[in-house]
This record gives structure tokens, C-alpha cells and sequence, in this order.
């Protein structure tokens, strides 16, 4: 048997080379298969590398600047945050107001509390910052309310009027009805 | 006794060949098919093989230029990365004041948008605004309630008034639903006018389907 | 890859020579396109006669050519045997024993075909409903050994075919197809035997052989020449340049006393007068054979006219192929190309 099949073998010269030949390249693609598949895949993570860098280079397009803008606005709003152990330099700030707008402030205390709503777990939670809340009592009538809140609105330190009760007040003032007005004021701190 | 027998024998001519000792000639034709499919296979494996490392070996080269190019990109790179850390960390404190700010109503211009389209006829004796939590889908939003109480000339005054807030732009804030609702007491028998007590609300508008948009909707 | 449609090669191959043919294809209708002959008059390595082969036909690189060959192996016997009945003759049992017992054949060591005497056609014994048969064959041996002196000579046997009954086939066809009623008597003529056949309208009726041949002449020419031995006897027999006319009929006086004896008999028997006889295999340089025979039973020598026969046979001749001057000894050849069973004859048997 053994001798029938060398004698097929020697017939086909060819054939069995070819058969030696596929083997070899068989085994070597096998072999080589998997380096291959690492080629591939590194050529795919730098052709992605590549591709961030020269999105980041798009979006990068004047950036200097721009964190310069950023940088200077940030640091214009620092500036006008109030700081939280000065009490009475906040305190006074209302009371300049006070005297500016020539309207009675009745009372004024600080909450010792920071409001829920921009504390941990609040709707808007403030990560960067912390917010100090005023309740403020003022008396006058409607156009110098008014005007005090405009106020609020145009000074330098972050001022928010959370809530108001105005109501009409019992004196009565020469400008007109005087009103009672309860303010929950939230400033930003640092 | 053997016979040799085939389909059908032509007439006179047996057929006597011992088919068991002829030598098998189709290795002849066979000969040239089997070393035909070798070859015709060696060369596709060859051939395969061959491609696969040329392109290893392009690979290889595109590879190294890669490599080189992000060698060379690579310090802008970091240094456009930082910026825009930078960037994005001082953007921050922006986002964070946006966010301080950000309310449907801002008390001074309600106010003072209030007093413009309040009607002669009606009397405000309170105004008051603030803001609650409300839960939503599971989750906590925002709503304002203003209540202005009052006393109106007449009924009609009221529900003229009520038309305006609801028209007005005052209270026209998107996202928001607007709810009025009015409480009246009975007309005063000495002054011959109606109590009311107007309750309006703005309560966040509930979104059909909550959307990853609520988280970035801080960042607007 | 698709060769152009291979040609056919027939061989007859007799102690004498080789006869050869190279035609279209083995199907009918074809053209015989050329005709080559190898006289085997010394001994002859297979090389040689692979040449001669190689010269014919295109072997196209291979090994082997396939052929279709008519041979002559040695103890090859084509017996005629008439059964009691039709149903006796059924019994393959009995048909056996017959081979045995009546024709010494052994049926284990020989290779045996049956055939229906009236038209040659395979005895089928569940069919058949004839009780007249033709035994025909030889042993496995002879038979193996011409079929390996083929295949050494470079020829592929796709048929392997006996010579003999071959011929007698060929011979009732042409007797059909010219409408020859008489009978005719065939001889064959070979070195170690002999075999007699008469054939009356296509039908086998007498087969006998003879048990000596050609060999029993050399022991009396050596005798009459005064030669040294039985071996330049048998050279000169064979050489060209001895003239046996005279000499002729005292050395086949045996072979003739048997013919004269099977015809005799025959025409006692039957009533009718054999006009014709039929000399095959005989080669050409022994033609003084063939006259002795016709003389010495008064036949005449049964020249066939081989073209209008072929082409009754859908065998056509290539331009520049001449049959005309070939010999009886040529029938086997075109035998072996015949397909007698499909030529529309229905004569009654």
C-alpha cells in the first residue's frame, strides 16, 4: 500500500510540489494572521489619533484668545463675588444702597443657611461657588421699591430676588402709599 | 463459465478484453486535471499570501509616517488640549453665574411690567412672587407662583385683566405652562366692590420623554 | 482543454502481421483515413511495433492509444453445437457439460462466449428460441497474454474481440448484403491449427477445427528440399523466393483431406453445392496456399469487393484510401468495424 501510494506521488511531480507549496503558504498565512490583524487595528487607532488631532486643531482656531476673554470675564466676576466671612462689609453694602436710593430699609439678616435650591441636591446646584441669602424688609412707596430692585439688578456683587411680598403698608408717606416689602435676596459667594 | 458480456453486443463480436488487468488510462486526462487544480490553487494560496504581506508591509510604512505625523502634531496637540481645559474650567464659573440667574422672571422688570398693564379699575393691595420645587417625571423642577390680591371695580375688570395676563408676554415664558386661577370673596355690601385673589402659576412643562437635553439644558 | 474528437485505431493482430486502421472515431457512420500494415516476419520487439503504431495515430503524449483490436489467441475454438430442443438449450447447466463433454473445453479456465448460429447475435438463454448455438472463445490465459502483448505495444483494447468468429461475421454480412444463397466455405489457416466453417445464408452450420496447421508442413519440405532442419524449412516457407505451386499440393494433402471431407459431407447432407471459398489471415506470400485449396476442391477463392460492402455499413474511405487490391486476409480488419445488427436486413433465419 505504502508502496502504491510513493508510486502515485512520484507520478504527479507537480502536483505534490503544489501540495508542499499551499502547505507552506498555509501555515504561514496562518501564522502571519495574527500580526496582520495587529497592523490593521493600530493603523485604525492612529487614523483615529490623527483625526482628533486635526479636529482639535479646527476647534482650537483662536483659542488663545478666547481663554484670555474667558479668563479676564472670570476673573471681573470673582472680583464682584461677595466673601462670606466679611458679614459686616455684606451688611453694609445693603445699607449704602439705603442711603443712595434714600429708601428705609427695616431690617436685614443674614439666613444661616445656604439656600436649598443652589446647595448640594438642589435644582441648581452651584458647584464653584456658594450663595448667601438675605431677608430684607424695606418700606417706601411703589416707584422707590421698584427702584431698589432695579438696583439690586445694576450692582457689581451677583444679586437674585428669589421671592417678594409687597404689600400695602399702614403710614402713609408724602409721595404717595408706602408699601411693605419683604425681599429673599440670594447673592453669589465665593 | 465467464462471459463477457457489454450493453449489446454487436452481432459476431463478442467482446473478450479482461477489463481487471487494463491499466487505468484515465490517470493520463486525470493527470493533466489534478496538476492543473494544483497549480491553479498553489498559485492562489502563493498569491494570497503574497497580498497579505505586501500590504503588511504598506501597512507598515503608512504606520511610520502616522507615527511621525503625531510626533510632529503632538506638542501643538497638548498644548491646544490645555488651552482648552483652560478654557472649559473658566467657562465654568460663567456657566455657573448663567445658572444663578437663570428664572423664568426676574422680579424688577415683572414688577414693573406688572404696573404697566394693570387696569385703572383694579386695586392691587399685594403683590408676591417665589419659586418652589415640584417634582416632575421623578425628578425636581421649578415653578413660580405670583399671587396679587385685590379688589376689582367690578367682575368684568377681573376677568379682563385675567385675559391680559394671559395674553401678556410678561408671562409668555417658554417651557413654561401658565395657570390662573382667581378666588373671590363676595362684593363688599359698603363699597360695592369684589375681593379677588388671583393665584398665577408657572410650572415647567413636562417633556414627553425625559432626553439626555436636561442635563445640558444647564449649559444653554 | 477539449482535443479535437480522438480517432479510432483498429488492429488486427495475427501471427503474420499486423493490420491496422485509423478511422474518424469507433460510431458509425465513419471514414476509414488510413490503412497501415506490419509484417511480422521476425521477431519483433514491442518498441517497434509501437512505432509502427505512433506513425499511424497521434498517442498524444500518453501511454496507450485506445484501440479496438481482433486477436488470434492460441486454443481459441469457435464450435457450432444444434441442441435437441430450444428448451434443452435453456439449461446453462447443460450447455456447460456440453463444453466439456463434446468440445473439451474446460468452462472454469476459458473464456467462453454463446452465440445464436443464425445471426450471431448474444444467446440470452431466457429469450432466446433458438436450439442452434455457436460456442466461441478461448482460455483466459490466451486470451490475457494477447491482451498484455497489446498493452505493451502501446495499444489500450477497448474491445479485445476473437478474430476468427470476427470474420465469419463479416463474411455472412457481405454473403447478406450481395445476396450470395449459396454456401460458403471459410478456412482459416493459421501455424498451429486450423479451422473449418461453412456459413449458408448467413447462418453458421459447419465449425470444425483441425488440430495441426502451417507447422506440419515444415517436417515434409524439409523432407523434400533435403534441408538441414526444421527451421530453414520454415524460413524458406516463408521467404519470397521459393515457388511452392508445384510442390504445393503434396504438402497440404492433409489440410485438404479434411476440407475435402467437411464439404463432402456437408453437401451429402444438405443437397446443396458450396461454390466459394473464403481464405482468411493467409498472408500474401503464401498465396500458392489459396490456389492449391481452390484447386483441389474446384471452389473459387472468394475475392470480396470490400468498398460498396463498407459503405452498405456507413464505412466511408478517405480520399487517397484504395481497398481494392486487398486481400480476403483484410476481412477481419473491417469485421471488427461492422455493426451487422443495425443493417436492415430481415431475412429469415
Amino acid at each position: 500500500m505504502n508502496h502504491k501510494l510513493i508510486r502515485t506521488l512520484k507520478e504527479y511531480p507537480i502536483a505534490v510540489l503544489c501540495a508542499v507549496v499551499i502547505l507552506v503558504c498555509s501555515a504561514a498565512i496562518f501564522l502571519r494572521g495574527g500580526a496582520a490583524l495587529q497592523l490593521s487595528a493600530k493603523e485604525a487607532d492612529l487614523n483615529s489619533r490623527i483625526r482628533t488631532i486635526d479636529q482639535n486643531v479646527k476647534n482650537a482656531k483662536g483659542i488663545r484668545e478666547d481663554v484670555e476673554e474667558v479668563e479676564l470675564l472670570v476673573e471681573q466676576i470673582e472680583a464682584r463675588l461677595f466673601n462670606r466671612d466679611q458679614r459686616a462689609v455684606n451688611i453694609n453694602f445693603f445699607y449704602d444702597v439705603e442711603d443712595r436710593l434714600g429708601i428705609r430699609i427695616a431690617n436685614i439678616s443674614q439666613m444661616p443657611t445656604e439656600d436649598a435650591l443652589y446647595s448640594k441636591g438642589g435644582v441648581k446646584e452651584l458647584k464653584l461657588h456658594s450663595t448667601i441669602s438675605y431677608n430684607l424688609s424695606l418700606n417706601g412707596t411703589f416707584q422707590q421699591i421698584l427702584a431698589f430692585l432695579y438696583e439690586l439688578h445694576r450692582v457689581d456683587p451677583m444679586i437674585r430676588v428669589a421671592g417678594f411680598q409687597i404689600a400695602k403698608g399702614g403710614a402713609r408717606g408724602s409721595d404717595g402709599e408706602t408699601l411693605d416689602a419683604r425681599l429673599r435676596l440670594v447673592v453669589l459667594a465665593e | 463459465m465467464s462471459k463477457r458480456k457489454k450493453e449489446v453486443q454487436p452481432f459476431w463480436r463478442p467482446n473478450f478484453v479482461i477489463p481487471a488487468e487494463l491499466p487505468d488510462i484515465k490517470v493520463v486526462r486525470t493527470g493533466f486535471i489534478i496538476n492543473f487544480i494544483a497549480i491553479t490553487l498553489a498559485l492562489c494560496v502563493a498569491f494570497f499570501l503574497l497580498q497579505r504581506e505586501y500590504r503588511a508591509y504598506v501597512l507598515g510604512h503608512t504606520i511610520a509616517d502616522m507615527e511621525q505625523q503625531i510626533r510632529v502634531a503632538n506638542a501643538d496637540d497638548v498644548e491646544n488640549l490645555k488651552s482648552s481645559e483652560a478654557f472649559r474650567s473658566a467657562a465654568q464659573y460663567v456657566v455657573e453665574v448663567e445658572k444663578f440667574y437663570s428664572a423664568p422672571l426676574q422680579a424688577h422688570t415683572f414688577l414693573y411690567s406688572l404696573a404697566q398693564i394693570k387696569p385703572e379699575d383694579l386695586i392691587f393691595n399685594s403683590v408676591s412672587l417665589s419659586e418652589t420645587v415640584v417634582k416632575q417625571n421623578g425628578k425636581n423642577a421649578l415653578a413660580y407662583n405670583i399671587n396679587i390680591t385685590g379688589d376689582a371695580k367690578s367682575l368684568t375688570v377681573l376677568d379682563d385683566f385675567k385675559k391680559i395676563l394671559e395674553d401678556a408676554d410678561l408671562l409668555k415664558v417658554e417651557g413654561f405652562d401658565l395657570q390662573i386661577d382667581e378666588t373671590l370673596q363676595g362684593r363688599d355690601e359698603k363699597t360695592g366692590i369684589f375681593p379677588y385673589r388671583l393665584a398665577i402659576s408657572l410650572t415647567p412643562r413636562v417633556k414627553a420623554a425625559p432626553k439626555s437635553g436636561e442635563e445640558g439644558g444647564d449649559a444653554s | 482543454m477539449l482535443s479535437p474528437k480522438t480517432k479510432g485505431l483498429f488492429v488486427d493482430l495475427s501471427e503474420f502481421s499486423i493490420l491496422a486502421a485509423r478511422t474518424s472515431g469507433y460510431r458509425i457512420p465513419l471514414v476509414i483515413e488510413e490503412l497501415a500494415e506490419f509484417p511480422l516476419n521476425s521477431d519483433h520487439s514491442a518498441e517497434e511495433i509501437r512505432e509502427f503504431f505512433e506513425q499511424l495515430v497521434d498517442f498524444k503524449g500518453s501511454g496507450y492509444f485506445v484501440s479496438r483490436a481482433g486477436v488470434y489467441p492460441e486454443g481459441r475454438f469457435v464450435r457450432y453445437y444444434e441442441a435437441e430442443s430450444a428448451n434443452k438449450a435453456k439449461d446453462m447447466g447443460f450447455l456447460s457439460d456440453v463444453l466439456k463433454s463434446e468440445f473439451n473445453v474446460d468452462p472454469d479456465l476459458g473464456s467462453v462466449a454463446i452465440l445464436d448460429a443464425r445471426d450471431g447475435s448474444d444467446f440470452d438463454p431466457g429469450t432466446s428460441l433458438s436450439k442452434r448455438l455457436v460456442f466461441c472463445g478461448a482460455p483466459t490465459d490466451a486470451f490475457q497474454a494477447q491482451q498484455d502483448h497489446l498493452l505493451k505495444c502501446g495499444i489500450y483494447p477497448e474491445r479485445m474481440e476473437l478474430s476468427t468468429v470476427t470474420t465469419l461475421g463479416g463474411v455472412s454480412d457481405y454473403a447478406h448484403f450481395n445476396e450470395i444463397n449459396a454456401p460458403i466455405l471459410c478456412f482459416e489457416l493459421t501455424s498451429k491449427s486450423a479451422n473449418i466453417f461453412i456459413i449458408n445464408k448467413g447462418q453458421v452450420e459447419v465449425a470444425r477445427p483441425v488440430p495441426f496447421g502451417l507447422d506440419s508442413i515444415y517436417p515434409l519440405l524439409q523432407r523434400e528440399l533435403g534441408l538441414k532442419d526444421e527451421a530453414s524449412a520454415r524460413k524458406l516457407f516463408f521467404s519470397n523466393t521459393f515457388d511452392f505451386a508445384e510442390m504445393g499440393p503434396k504438402l497440404l494433402r492433409r489440410m485438404t483431406k479434411e476440407l475435402q471431407a467437411s464439404t463432402g459431407f456437408y453437401e451429402v447432407q444438405t443437397g446443396l453445392t458450396i461454390e466459394a471459398v473464403f481464405i482468411s489471415v493467409l498472408p500474401k506470400n503464401l498465396g500458392w496456399v489459396s490456389k492449391t485449396v481452390s484447386d483441389s476442391l474446384g471452389l473459387e477463392i472468394m475475392q470480396p469487393k470490400l468498398e460498396k460492402w463498407l459503405e452498405s455499413l456507413k464505412i466511408k474511405l478517405a480520399e487517397g484510401v484504395e481497398v481494392s487490391n486487398l486481400g480476403a486476409r483484410w476481412m477481419g480488419l473491417f469485421s471488427l468495424m461492422g455493426e451487422f445488427h443495425l443493417r436492415e436486413e430481415g431475412e429469415s433465419e
